[in-house]
C-alpha cells in the first residue's frame, strides 16, 4: 500500500508539472529576454494568399505564414520593433490587403515597422511598405508601380484552329466572365473596370492613409509606373536612401533602443530546413502562373507585374 | 496495475532486487509501458519549449524521432548488450535483460518536473540547474542499466561496464584504426 502511495504520489507531481510546462513557458521566454530586439520578418517573392508549401520543417510561400508571424511578434514582448524586410514585384490585392491590416494592428500594439526595400519593392510589395511607419529603400531599389490590372487572355483563334469549341450552360449571365474562348463583351469590361476601379481607390487610399498624403497627389504618382528609390524618395514615397543595416539602425532610434539591438530573424531555415527540402521559395512569376494555371483558376494578377524583374 | 506501481517503486529505491526480479519475471509488457511513457511525457515540454521558440513545426519529426529512437534504442542496446554479456559467460535471457532496460527508462519521466523547477529559478542559474539534472539523470539511467546487466547475468560490477563500454569502445577502435590506415596512405601519396 505503501508503495502505490509514493508511486501515486510522483505520478501526480509529474502530471502537474506537465501542466505547468504549458503555463510557465511563455513567462519565462518573456523574463529571460531583453526587451531590445528588433525582429525582421522577410516578405519576398509574389505576395499570394494561403498558406503556400510546407516542407517537413517549415513552410513558406503564401501570406498566412507573413501574417502568423506578424501575429507572434505582436505577441512577444522582448520586440520592440519590426523590420519589414521587402524584395517583392506585389502579387496580389488580397492578400497585399490582409498582411497590410495586420502590419497595422501590429503598429496599433505599440510596435514600431520600419520598411526595407530590397531589389524591388513595387505594387502589392509596396502597399504593404505604405502600412509602415517609415520606408527605407536603395537609391536604385524598383518601387511604385501604384495600381491594378486584371489580365484577361482570349484564346479565341487558337481555339478555332485546333478545333475545340467549348460549349457552357451557365446559371446566370456573366458566370463565365473573363473566360479565355471569347471577346470579352463590352458590359464585361465595364463590370471589371469597375472592380479594378474599386481596388485601385482602396490603394490609393491606403498609400494616402500611410504616407499621410493628400489622396489627390498619390493618384497623380499612381498610373502605374515605377519609380526608383531616389525618384521614390523625391515624390515623397520613400524616407529614407539606404539598405537593411541603415534600416535597422533607423528602426533602432524610432523605438528608443539605446546600444546595438538584438536582431530576431523570422523565416530563417536552418540546415534542416533546407536539407529537408525548404529551399525553393516562390519567387518568380512564371511560378505563380502555373500555380494559378494549375488550379484552374483563371489568372488574375491584380497588381501590376512586369514580366521580367 | 497494483504490480507495476510496486515494481516502479521498487526500481526507483530498491533497484538491484527490482531489476532481479523483473529480469526473472520477464515483464517486457509493462518495460514498453514504461519505455513510452518516460518518452512521450519529456516531449510534452519538448512541444512547448519549441512552440516558446516559434518552432512547433520541429515538433512532429522531434516527437517521432524520440519515441522511435527511445524504442529503437531499447530493443537494439538490449541485443547488442545480450550477446557482450554472453561473451561475457553471464547467464540469463536477452528478454529478461530488455525488460530490466525498459524499467531502467523510468528516471526519465523526472525530466519535466525538473524543468518546471528550472523554469522557477533565476535566469542565470537555470542553465546550470538544467545541465546538473540532466547529468544526473543520465547517471541514474546508467546506474539502473548496470544494474539490469548484474542482476540479469549475475556478473560483476567491472563486467556490467564492460559490457556497456564495448560498443563504444570498439567504434572508437575501428576509427582510430581507420585514421591510422588513411593516414599511411596519405604519407604514400607523392608530393607537389
Amino acid at each position: 500500500m505503501f508503495k502505490r502511495t509514493v508511486v501515486l504520489a510522483i505520478a501526480v507531481v509529474v502530471l502537474v508539472s506537465m501542466v505547468a510546462v504549458a503555463f510557465i513557458a511563455p513567462s519565462i521566454r518573456n523574463r529571460n529576454v531583453a526587451s531590445n530586439k528588433i525582429a525582421v520578418i522577410y516578405v519576398e517573392g509574389v505576395i499570394m494568399g494561403g498558406r503556400g508549401q510546407s516542407s517537413l520543417l517549415s513552410e513558406y510561400g503564401g501570406t498566412d505564414l507573413i501574417m502568423k508571424q506578424l501575429h507572434e511578434v505582436r505577441d512577444d514582448s522582448s520586440v520592440k520593433a519590426v523590420v519589414l524586410r521587402i524584395n517583392s514585384p506585389g502579387g496580389s490585392a488580397p492578400a497585399s490587403q490582409e498582411v497590410g491590416e495586420e502590419i497595422k494592428k501590429l503598429r496599433a500594439s505599440g510596435k514600431i515597422v520600419v520598411a526595407s526595400m530590397g531589389d524591388v519593392a513595387a505594387s502589392g510589395g509596396y502597399w504593404l511598405a505604405a502600412c509602415s511607419d517609415k520606408i527605407y529603400a536603395n537609391p536604385a531599389t524598383l518601387t511604385g508601380s501604384i495600381g491594378v490590372y486584371m489580365p484577361y487572355a482570349n484564346w479565341e483563334e487558337l481555339y478555332k484552329k485546333i478545333g475545340i469549341r467549348q460549349e457552357k450552360i451557365k446559371s446566370g449571365e456573366h458566370k463565365d466572365i473573363l473566360s479565355p474562348e471569347r471577346q470579352m463583351t463590352a458590359e464585361e469590361r465595364a463590370i471589371i473596370q469597375v472592380m479594378v476601379d474599386d481596388m485601385y481607390n482602396q490603394f490609393i487610399a491606403v498609400v494616402a492613409e500611410g504616407r499621410k498624403m493628400d489622396p489627390a497627389r498619390v493618384r497623380q504618382l499612381s498610373d502605374g509606373r515605377i519609380y526608383t528609390g531616389n525618384q521614390a524618395k523625391e515624390l515623397g514615397l520613400v524616407d529614407e536612401l539606404g539598405n537593411m543595416y541603415d534600416a535597422i539602425d533607423g528602426t533602432a532610434k524610432l523605438a528608443g533602443i539605446k546600444g546595438k539591438p538584438e536582431i530576431k530573424e523570422y523565416g530563417r531555415m536552418s540546415p534542416l530546413e533546407v536539407l529537408f527540402g525548404a529551399s525553393g521559395q516562390i519567387t518568380s512569376i512564371d511560378r505563380l502562373l502555373f500555380k494559378q494555371m494549375n488550379n484552374g483558376m483563371p489568372i488574375m494578377a491584380p497588381l501590376a507585374m512586369p514580366e521580367k524583374w | 496495475m497494483g504490480v507495476l506501481f510496486e515494481t516502479l517503486y521498487d526500481v526507483l529505491f530498491q533497484p538491484r532486487a527490482a531489476m532481479r526480479q523483473i529480469a526473472a519475471e520477464k515483464k517486457v509488457g509493462q518495460a514498453l509501458i514504461v519505455v513510452l511513457l518516460s518518452s512521450i511525457i519529456p516531449i510534452w515540454a519538448v512541444y512547448f519549449g519549441l512552440k516558446t521558440a516559434g518552432m512547433h513545426h520541429a515538433f512532429g519529426i522531434i516527437g517521432i524521432l524520440q519515441i522511435v529512437g527511445s524504442l529503437a534504442v531499447w530493443v537494439m542496446g538490449a541485443a547488442l548488450w545480450h550477446i557482450i554479456a554472453e561473451l561475457l559467460n553471464g547467464k540469463g535471457t536477452a528478454v529478461g535483460l530488455l525488460s530490466a532496460l525498459g524499467f531502467a527508462h523510468l528516471p526519465r519521466v523526472f525530466i519535466v518536473p525538473l524543468w518546471v523547477i528550472a523554469a522557477l529559478l533565476p535566469a542565470g542559474a537555470q542553465a546550470l540547474f538544467m545541465g546538473i539534472t540532466g547529468v544526473a539523470i543520465a547517471g541514474w539511467v546508467l546506474y539502473l542499466d548496470l544494474a539490469a546487466l548484474q542482476e540479469t547475468y549475475e556478473i560483476s560490477a567491472v563486467k556490467a561496464v564492460l559490457v556497456i563500454m564495448a560498443p563504444p569502445l570498439v567504434i572508437f577502435a575501428a576509427v582510430l584504426a581507420i585514421m591510422v590506415f588513411m593516414g599511411t596512405a596519405l604519407l604514400k601519396l607523392p608530393g607537389v
